[in-house]
């Protein structure tokens, strides 16, 4: 079974049409989603994390026909989301903070201390856990807003921009992480960087103008580039291309 | 000016723009219509509507200072220099609330077109200083006070305030000036002194967020608003008080004469159109007169006449009309003796009470004696419903009694 | 030592914490301790239609205080997280009203107790359940931080050109705040207000 199963998506933003008849499959694993400013990939997140409802087409989640709030709330559970950006309270700890939201999300309560000191672990946060994430640099907030996605290890892992603000080192243990999250869970990523997808995710897709213009592995969007394409890298070159093809419709989800 | 644009899409004042807007129409259209149909008073109505904007534009301005504060925004580096930051913010928010207020005042004075005379424009002045002092104000509290809470508190403490100072002598604001008669107008010394108060407080407003930098800066530029600040708050406790200065008498003019029951009949300019209905009444009280008091030279609007009773007048109903021409009428004949014992006294005014209230009944055509509260003894009233009962030779004769007993000499 | 960093998970700690709980209750504390204190009494509000000044109680006017209160303690600081989650933020929210409804019910009965003005408890409690719906319906509109502007805005005419007559006698509709406490029209529209106001911000509470 699909964990996201995407059809014709039509999403606005303040009534301008952003995501534009985006279809897509995916299940367990990493997908990154590269495209420039403004190509829609936080619109398109948002949508699949249930934060806004599509303007049109059909979005199944684990399965679940997300428009009613039986479903909605099922498929939720499964959910764990990084916003670009977030507000939080001032004096809320790491660890107040990523139990709150595995609360949100329904993990168990007896599950939550658990899974909220795991989850802190993993994101490296262990000796600033009880530190309040107003004292936290740019970046260790940004790991605590990891933290909160990933606690309780949800089926469906949605990150927008999980690395910015990040240090090389971070970087680094990032990938890894998500390289162990997606074993058993689907990761979702958005980013700018190409080599974060390329080291992390087994499929890619490539956002443009609110529509996919190339779905596939790193490889394959390697081999895609032309030698007079902008870029320093191949994958780099492919990307341009990428960006100058037309619209694809995704209905894989073999990863 | 693009700044100003950036800052007027954005301004948060444009979502209470609309339940302000019918806060503001119901503060001038809730209040019965005497208001309504010439200038003088439909633009002193037109103040009410500022009364809602000032006190939810305090709470505004405070949330949003409190806001920017708490989410440190407001500190932000930018090449252009803080205070004119904060004055195109305020701009904006005023231009909102501005623009709410006078949409109500146009709706109020179009309730005046075709009335003689126009809109006094001091008003709508008046009404604008107000909402950008309460905005000054509010950024001036949400600064210095962020909470969650700062907006409501301001908005609520602000009108409570307003509420318990307002017709006090320490209240800046005249309690008259939201509803007058024809015969004053808005002083242009407490209009210039509310325009001083109001630039005090844009510039207190504009420089105080110099006072919050910590550092050196903090120390070279934290003057200027400390500076405004206490100069605001000598001009607020400066203000010239609730008393005559906040509106003053109108310089008489050439009022607008017909004849009417023997008398001249004048009233003010911009209530010309309303002269036949004083002529009319005017007309009554002769009739109802009639051989007992002869009618004066001259009926004049209250405001125009020189001393006696203040003369007649047109805003309360045809009633009050007819009772003020009285009033006009015999005032003409009283006389006012300086040492008259208590009891010659008494009796002078009880025949005059006497004798008015007879001409009122018969002016108006009704045998019930009109329904003004009297303090004091009044068996009176029922001497004056006896005479009512006799015939018409009879009640002149006594009336003319009466008369005779109110003006004679001392 | 067990810290909270190790103890056990409290959601209502959590909640409260969430959304500045304690200052709310300072808050709504600090309206009882303002009722205590003015109660009853009779304050004279100015009257700008040139008509008599009709005096006001603390009983008819701090409502207005702890309605806009309740609404506010409402904001949430996890709100990006919170329109997300599986926990039904309706349910979450109704639960939070109810709570912060009954916390100013009590703190208004308990003032009015404490001000010896028993009497004007009835009063009271219509205007916390119209002012408390009419901060709803602004909250539901214009966002929980802007829960105070329609109560202000309807309360500067009520209070300011109203003429309701001694003790209320003559309220019309749209001075419901200041009309007499037996007065029906006046209860079923503060009702009216509590159940479309709170209907509307629970309904927008939901994606």
């Amino acid at each position: 079974m699909l964990i996201v199963d995407v059809k014709a998506l039509h999403q606005g933003y303040r009534g301008k049409p952003v995501v534009r008849g985006v279809s897509l499959g995916l299940g367990a694993g990493a997908f990154g989603l590269l495209g420039p400013n403004g190509a829609g990939k936080s619109t398109l997140l948002r949508s699949l994390a249930t934060v806004s409802a599509p303007t049109s087409g059909t979005l199944r989640l684990f399965g679940h026909d997300v428009r009613t709030r039986k479903e909605l709330r099922a498929a939720r559970r499964g959910i764990g989301y990084l916003p670009q950006s977030f507000a939080h309270p001032a004096d809320f700890t790491v660890t107040d903070f990523v139990r709150h939201c595995a609360w949100l999300r329904e993990v168990p309560r007896r599950d939550i201390p658990r899974s909220a000191s795991e989850a802190i672990e993993q994101v490296e946060l262990q000796s600033q856990a009880g530190t309040p994430l107003r004292k936290l640099s740019g970046g260790m907030r940004r790991r605590a807003g990891i933290a909160q996605a990933i606690a309780g290890r949800p089926a469906l892992i949605i990150l927008d921009e999980p690395t910015t603000g990040l240090d090389p080192h971070q970087r680094v243990r990032f990938r890894e992480l998500v390289r162990e999250l997606a074993r058993d869970s689907c990761v979702l990523l958005s980013t700018h960087l190409v080599e974060d997808v390329a080291h992390t995710c087994a499929r890619m897709g490539v956002l443009y103008e609110g529509t996919l213009r190339f779905v596939g592995p790193p490889a394959e969007l390697q081999a895609l580039g032309t030698a007079d394409a902008p870029g320093d890298t191949p994958l780099e070159r492919g990307y341009a291309t990428a960006l100058g093809a037309p619209p694809v419709q995704d209905r894989g989800g073999a990863q | 000016m693009t700044g100003f644009l950036i800052e007027f899409r954005r301004s948060p004042m444009r979502w209470a723009a609309l339940p302000l807007f019918a806060a503001s129409v119901a503060m001038v259209f809730f209040v019965g219509g005497s208001w309504q149909g010439s200038w003088p008073e439909t633009s002193a109505a037109t103040t009410r509507a500022a009364v809602p904007l000032m006190i939810a534009g305090v709470g505004l301005a405070a949330q949003q200072a409190s806001r920017l504060r708490r989410s440190g925004s407001d500190l932000l580096l930018a090449a252009r220099p803080l205070p004119q930051v904060e004055l195109t913010r305020l701009a904006a928010d005023a231009a909102w609330l501005s623009l709410v207020y006078l949409l109500c005042t146009v709706a109020a004075w179009a309730t005046a077109v075709g009335a003689p005379g126009g809109p006094w424009l001091e008003y709508p002045v008046f009404g604008l200083s107000g909402i950008v002092f309460a905005l000054a104000l509010g950024h001036v509290l949400g600064r210095l006070a962020p909470t969650r809470f700062t907006g409501a508190v301001a908005a609520i403490g602000g009108f409570l305030l307003f509420s318990l100072v307002f017709s006090t002598n320490f209240s800046p604001l005249a309690y008259t000036a939201f509803y007058h008669a024809i015969d004053v107008r808005l002083s242009s010394v407490h209009l210039t002194w509310r325009l001083v108060v109001m630039a005090l407080a844009l510039a207190a407003a504009c420089t105080v967020g110099r006072l919050l930098e910590t550092g050196g800066r903090r120390v070279a530029t934290s003057g200027t608003g400390a500076f405004f600040s206490a100069a605001t708050l000598i001009a607020v406790a400066a203000m010239p008080g609730s008393g005559s200065l906040l509106l003053a008498d109108r310089e008489a003019e050439e009022p607008v004469c017909a004849p009417g029951g023997g008398s001249s009949v004048c009233v003010w300019p911009e209530h010309a159109d309303r002269l036949p209905e004083a002529v009319e009444a005017a007309g009554k009280v002769a009739r109802a007169a009639e051989g007992v008091l002869p009618p004066p030279a001259r009926y004049s609007e209250h405001g125009l006449g020189d001393g006696g009773t203040g003369g007649f007048t047109l805003d309360h109903g045809s009633r009050d009309l007819l009772h003020t021409l009285l009033l006009e009428l015999t005032d003409a004949h009283k006389t006012w003796c300086e040492d008259e014992s208590e009891k010659d006294l008494q009796n002078r005014v009880n025949a005059g009470l006497r004798l008015e209230a007879w001409l009122e009944a018969r002016a108006t055509r009704s045998a019930e004696l009109p329904s003004y509260d009297y303090a004091g003894d009044v068996s009176w009233q029922q001497e004056v419903r006896d005479v009512l009962t006799l015939p018409e030779p009879r009640q002149v004769e006594t009336a003319t009694t009466w008369a005779e007993e109110m003006r004679a000499p001392c | 030592m067990l810290t909270r960093e190790d103890g056990a998970f409290s959601p209502l700690r959590s909640h409260l914490w969430s959304h500045h709980g304690v200052r709310s209750i300072l808050f709504m504390a600090g309206c009882a301790v303002a009722l205590t204190w003015w109660g009853g009494q009779a304050v004279l509000f100015p009257n700008l239609s040139g008509e008599e000044a009709i005096p006001a109680t603390g009983a008819a006017f701090v409502p207005l205080l702890l309605g806009v209160g309740v609404l506010m303690s409402t904001i949430d600081d996890m709100a990006d997280f919170s329109h997300t989650a599986a926990l039904p933020r309706r349910r979450v929210l109704s639960l939070h009203l109810a709570v912060a409804f009954g916390c100013a019910t009590t703190l208004t009965c308990l003032a009015l107790f404490l001000s010896r003005d028993a009497a004007a408890v009835p009063l009271a409690l219509r205007n916390l359940l119209g002012f408390t719906g009419l901060s709803a319906l602004s909250a539901a509109l214009l966002g929980p931080r802007l829960a105070w502007l329609f109560p202000v805005a309807h309360t500067v005419p009520t209070f300011l050109i109203g003429s309701p007559g001694e003790r209320g006698a003559d309220a019309r509709w749209w001075e419901w705040p200041r009309a007499a406490a037996e007065n029906g029209t006046a209860w079923a529209l503060a009702v009216l207000l509590l159940v479309a106001g709170t209907g509307a911000f629970l309904w927008r509470a939901e994606r």
